[in-house]
């Protein structure tokens, strides 16, 4: 499926993009409670968005919006409420009902946050990386394969790298590990949930520069689940602001952080350590937290907190506003609410 | 281990003689593994004055929780103390008995835990925690302490009511502030805050350091502020200490190490931050990872993924020494000092 998009803001070019993963709708409910009351989480509600070829989209949100139930719904660890997932335009919950395909997961691959946890404490490296070949018969040449991967990643020299085991190697390394092993498969999306937030400091942006190489190599496209907001503009193309399961606001990077529309988008701005201006020079517009996500009242979920709170807003959900082609934001502050003047 | 009265450096910063709250001279901490001893602190010295907040900033591993756990004197083996010397207000930490100890802990130096969200007691109510610490250090009764709980819960910003609540019904915001309430709880001259927001959301985090700067203001404590995240200490902290293999490697006034670091590994964790605004460039890290404390490189640590090496070969460590006034680098003479353009750390921080 190719389709062809202008993007707005300061490129201004035409691009041909293919989108490789498009979801619509997608609603996650987990059910808690007993028979007698039953109750629901909303851990997601109505995600829609599209991955396409070399693009990185980013999806950033606090604890608890819903950013790590998008990826386990993609991956299809868990299954959807309703909605649909397009792979080239096909939606896999029909075509494969039961659970996903060897052929889907091998099109989509994931990186786990933790790297002292993704990685089997009693298997060499090698191991790691060379199961998914075996698997899924990509190679015949199994161990070759395993070191050009790991050469791939950084991991040089790879022979030796290949004999290690998990404890031997740092926490970037090990994440290195883990993208090798999701690019043996040679995916086309690569779901990165938290890739980089427990490693330290000093070599997060090293997997960061990774990922972006291998977006422009290869044309990998990738998810990339944060709550850091200044790492999802240094390598996300596109941004999404995750809030209370909602989707509330989407744009390209840089237009997202420096024009927000949306006063959560704002606020999470307005949060981040700024060197310059120090803490007392701006206070945080809005307190408390996001909101129980328990059968939660209808409405914009950040009405709560909102500092320009409005009557619409605690009755019905905005709808999605374009300000521009690519940038939307869903509050009643901007465009088109059912009900406004 | 005795040290050498020769090296004893105490690189203060404040020349108009004011007395430091804290001061920390020389201190030495080790980890004795099967490995061999593990240099976790290394001559590190520095001091904390009245009023003041005064940020530790490095990779995990670098030491700083161990220097907070030295102050307090709640290192537990197999670390041990090698050398040096804590003074607070004049008393020396070190040499305290148990008795001494009981009045110095929390009643002078309280401390936030780097899991706070999870240092409390899951089975018993916040107030029950509040008052403990209150009767545990004071004789008062159990009336008079719950009303200080409740005042203490008000200063934070939670509804005395609360106090009912057990942890698993706050969250974790919340959570934090009782630790800090408690942390409150006898007035101390100091507070140690060792990763007091890392679990916590960016607008938590905010709103909460806001809060605490805002007590700081009306109570007068100090803070030893413990973090990795520079970008925050910068904002948050009067005075900062960067460290790295257990030594600290610069030293200065915070909004000066923000715009002139000069140390390339401070300048490297500065430039492992991405901007919010501005040009996006690319931003490189640092090659390699932290060394191994049992077995540290010879010289400089830092030297095996440092860049602008010119001593690669030489054995003896680069001191600490004050390059400009009141800041204090630990780099070797002779190597180029950052000017304009070379300046990584600064030109990739967020400009607003």
């Amino acid at each position: 499926m190719i389709e062809t998009t202008t993007y707005p803001g300061s490129t201004g070019r035409t691009l041909s993009k293919q989108v490789i993963l498009e979801v619509r709708q997608l609603t996650k409910r987990f059910p808690i409670g007993n028979a007698l009351k039953l109750r629901q989480v909303h851990a997601l509600t109505d995600a829609t968005f599209t991955i396409s070829r070399g693009e990185v989209v980013a999806l950033v949100g606090e604890s608890g919006s819903g950013k790590s139930t998008t990826a386990r719904l993609i991956t299809r660890l868990i299954e959807p409420t309703r909605g649909e997932i397009l792979l080239h335009g096909q939606n896999v919950l029909k075509t494969e009902p039961r659970g996903a395909s060897l052929k889907y997961r091998r099109t989509i691959q994931m990186i786990f946050q933790d790297p002292y946890g993704s990685l089997n404490p009693a298997r060499t490296i090698g191991f790691h990386v060379e199961r998914p070949i075996k698997i899924h018969q990509r190679s015949s040449h199994a161990e070759q394969a395993v070191h050009e991967l790991l050469a791939s990643v950084g991991l040089n020299p790879a022979e030796e790298f290949a004999k290690k085991y998990p404890y031997q190697l740092s926490g970037g390394q090990r994440q290195r590990v883990a993208v090798a092993r999701a690019l043996a498969v040679e995916p086309e999306l690569i779901l990165a949930d938290e890739p980089i937030s427990m490693l330290d400091v000093s070599i997060r942006m090293g997997v960061l520069n990774l990922i972006e190489q291998l977006k422009e190599e290869r044309g990998i496209g990738f998810l990339y689940i944060t709550h850091d907001l200044a790492s999802a503009r240094y390598i996300g193309d596109r941004t999404i602001v995750l809030y209370a399961g909602h989707m509330v606001e989407c744009a390209e990077s840089t237009e997202l952080m420096e024009q927000p529309a949306h006063p959560y988008t704002k606020l999470l701005l307005s949060a981040v350590p700024n060197p310059e201006s120090g803490l007392s020079t701006k206070t945080v517009q809005a307190r408390g937290e996001i909101p129980s996500l328990i059968d939660p009242p209808p409405g914009c979920p950040f009405a709560p907190r909102c500092p320009r709170v409005m009557d619409i807003c605690r009755q019905t959900m905005p709808t999605a506003t374009n300000l521009t082609e690519q940038h939307w934001v869903r509050c009643h502050l901007v465009g088109s609410g059912p009900s406004q003047q | 281990m005795s040290i050498e009265t020769s090296e004893f450096v105490n690189p203060r910063r404040t020349a108009d003689g004011k007395e430091p709250l804290l001061d920390i001279n020389t201190l030495y901490v080790e980890y004795l593994t099967r490995r061999g001893p593990a240099k976790a602190v290394n001559n590190v010295s520095f001091s904390i004055q009245p009023g003041e907040v005064f940020g530790l900033a490095g990779e995990s591993g670098c030491g700083k929780s161990t220097i907070a756990h030295t102050i307090l004197r709640v290192l537990k083996p197999p670390a041990v103390i090698t050398g040096g010397q804590i003074l607070f207000d004049g008393e020396d930490v070190l040499k305290m008995n148990d008795r001494q100890l009981e009045d110095f802990r929390w009643r002078k130096v309280s401390m936030v835990f780097q899991s706070a969200m999870n240092s409390l007691n899951p089975v018993i109510t916040v107030g029950e925690q509040v008052t403990d610490v209150i009767l545990r250090h004071n004789k008062v009764s159990k009336k008079d302490a719950y009303d200080r709980a409740a005042e203490l819960l008000k200063i934070v910003g939670i509804e005395p009511e609360r106090l009912k609540s057990f942890p698993h019904q706050m969250s974790g915001g919340m959570r934090q502030r009782v630790v800090i309430a408690i942390a409150l709880a006898l007035n101390p001259a100091m507070m140690i805050m060792d990763e007091p927001t890392t679990a916590l959301d960016v607008v938590v985090q905010k709103d909460i350091l806001q809060q605490i700067q805002q007590l700081k203001e009306t109570m007068g404590f100090s803070i030893l502020f413990i973090t990795h995240d520079v970008s925050l200490m910068v904002e948050f902290s009067d005075y900062m200490a960067i460290m790295y293999a257990g030594e600290i490697v610069e030293k200065a006034a915070s909004k000066e190490i923000f715009t002139n670091p000069i140390h390339p590994y401070t300048q490297g964790l500065l430039s492992s931050f991405p901007s919010l605004t501005g040009k996006k460039r690319k931003l490189t890290g640092i090659p390699g990872s932290p060394p191994d404390l049992v077995n540290p490189p010879t010289g400089c640590k830092f030297h095996p993924r440092c860049t602008r090496c010119t001593h690669k070969e030489t054995e003896v460590a680069p001191q600490l020494t004050e390059v400009l006034p009141g800041h204090w680098v630990a780099v070797h003479a002779g190597m180029p000092l950052p000017t304009g353009n070379d300046r990584i750390g600064q030109s990739s921080v967020a400009k607003r």
